[in-house]
């Protein structure tokens, strides 16, 4: 599970900044070159810049760069992005879980809890 | 709180993104029901079903864990676009657990409507414990399940809902979630940390976070608040990025 979580952190941080998530795009019509990827980015950052987005989504494993071919071109791995898919019941857990905490750490915050008390005296 | 803690009813009022036909068909169409009755994990088969007063609706639910529970639901009233009343929780050899009472209104034409639905139980002592056995089946996200239903159906979004009461006054519980001390101690899960690297909580503010796990994996997020009302109501997003 942790590993799973920790893979899926990286998938996300990769997929939350658009200039990756046009690259992403770019490359689910096929392979392309780092030169060809970063042309549309050029006007707004460098090519430095767009290369360490790409090792963003290397890291995050999102892309694989191409070893036989001699231009090495980019390639989309979309294994990563299936596992993003089941993100919602990820989430659904993460906050079930923290809401869940969220009515323990209440309790000690706030030693006393009026409507608890009327219960209890109720019962007696 | 205290005093409908003491009622023999279970009142829920919620109000969803949808219009009046919209919530009643999803009530009341048995393919639509299919998709959201019953608890998160539960599914349905409906056997019969005859929507009108003296009618019933037999169906079985399907447990996370392969359980099989017959329920036969008694119609009383049956109003089309406004009020359901039945007997719920019985079925062939078991009677019912509780009579519900459910109005449907339209809050905004065609765009908003509210639920309104009563459990009556027989005594006090039922209606607690029925509230305690309804919380540990989490029978609650059952009105989740139907705000989730009726946004994918209706503007194609996958979203999900939680919904939640704490015995606090509102005042305590916008402080735990607007106050990053207090936040960073029930948001993480259980053995990580969260630190705020910058917490600017305010309408068109920011912040910036770090979690680390027990395993010593850290990841960053930020958050951008959109709307504070408080103690009402707070709007905000949520991203995972880079360090």
């Amino acid at each position: 599970m942790l590993a799973t979580q920790d893979h899926l952190s990286l998938t996300f941080s990769a997929l939350a900044d658009p200039t990756r998530r046009a690259i992403l795009a770019k490359l689910s019509h096929g392979e392309a070159s780092v030169t060809d990827l970063a042309r549309p980015f050029l006007r707004d950052m460098s090519l430095p810049a767009v290369t360490k987005h790409l090792k963003v989504l290397e890291r995050a494993g999102l892309v694989t760069k191409t070893r036989d071919a001699q231009w090495r071109p980019c390639r989309l791995n979309g294994a990563p992005l299936l596992e993003a898919t089941n993100w919602i019941e990820q989430y659904r857990a993460f906050w079930e879980e923290s809401l869940d905490r969220l009515g323990e750490y209440l309790k000690t915050v706030q030693p006393h809890k009026p409507t608890e008390g009327a219960r209890r005296g109720k019962k007696k | 709180m205290a005093k409908r803690n003491d009622s023999k009813d279970i009142r829920i009022v919620r109000i969803y993104d949808a219009s009046l036909k919209a919530v009643w068909d999803a009530w009341t169409d048995p393919d639509q029901l299919a998709k959201w009755w019953g608890p998160r994990g539960f599914t349905i088969t409906t056997h019969s079903k005859d929507l009108r007063p003296g009618g019933s609706w037999d169906y079985t639910m399907h447990g996370p864990d392969g359980t099989d529970y017959p329920n036969l639901t008694k119609y009383h009233e049956v109003e089309p676009l406004a009020l359901l009343v039945y007997d719920h929780g019985g079925s062939r050899d078991r009677p019912p657990l509780f009579r519900v009472t459910a109005r449907f209104t339209e809050v905004e034409a065609g765009k908003r409507t509210q639920l309104d639905m009563t459990m009556s139980l027989e005594t006090v002592e039922a209606a607690r414990e029925t509230r305690a056995f309804v919380k540990k089946a989490s029978g609650e996200s059952t009105w989740d399940r139907l705000d989730e239903y009726l946004a994918k159906e209706i503007s194609g979004q996958e979203r999900f809902v939680i919904n939640r009461s704490f015995d606090a006054p509102i005042a305590t519980m916008w402080k735990l979630w607007t106050d990053p001390e207090h936040f960073s101690r029930w948001l993480p899960p259980t053995g990580a940390t969260m630190k705020f690297i910058e917490a600017d909580i305010r309408a068109g503010g920011k912040t910036r976070y770090s979690m680390t796990t027990d395993a010593g994996i850290t990841m960053y997020g930020r958050a951008h608040y959109l709307e504070l009302s408080p103690p009402h109501r707070l709007v905000y997003t949520q991203e995972f990025c880079d360090e």
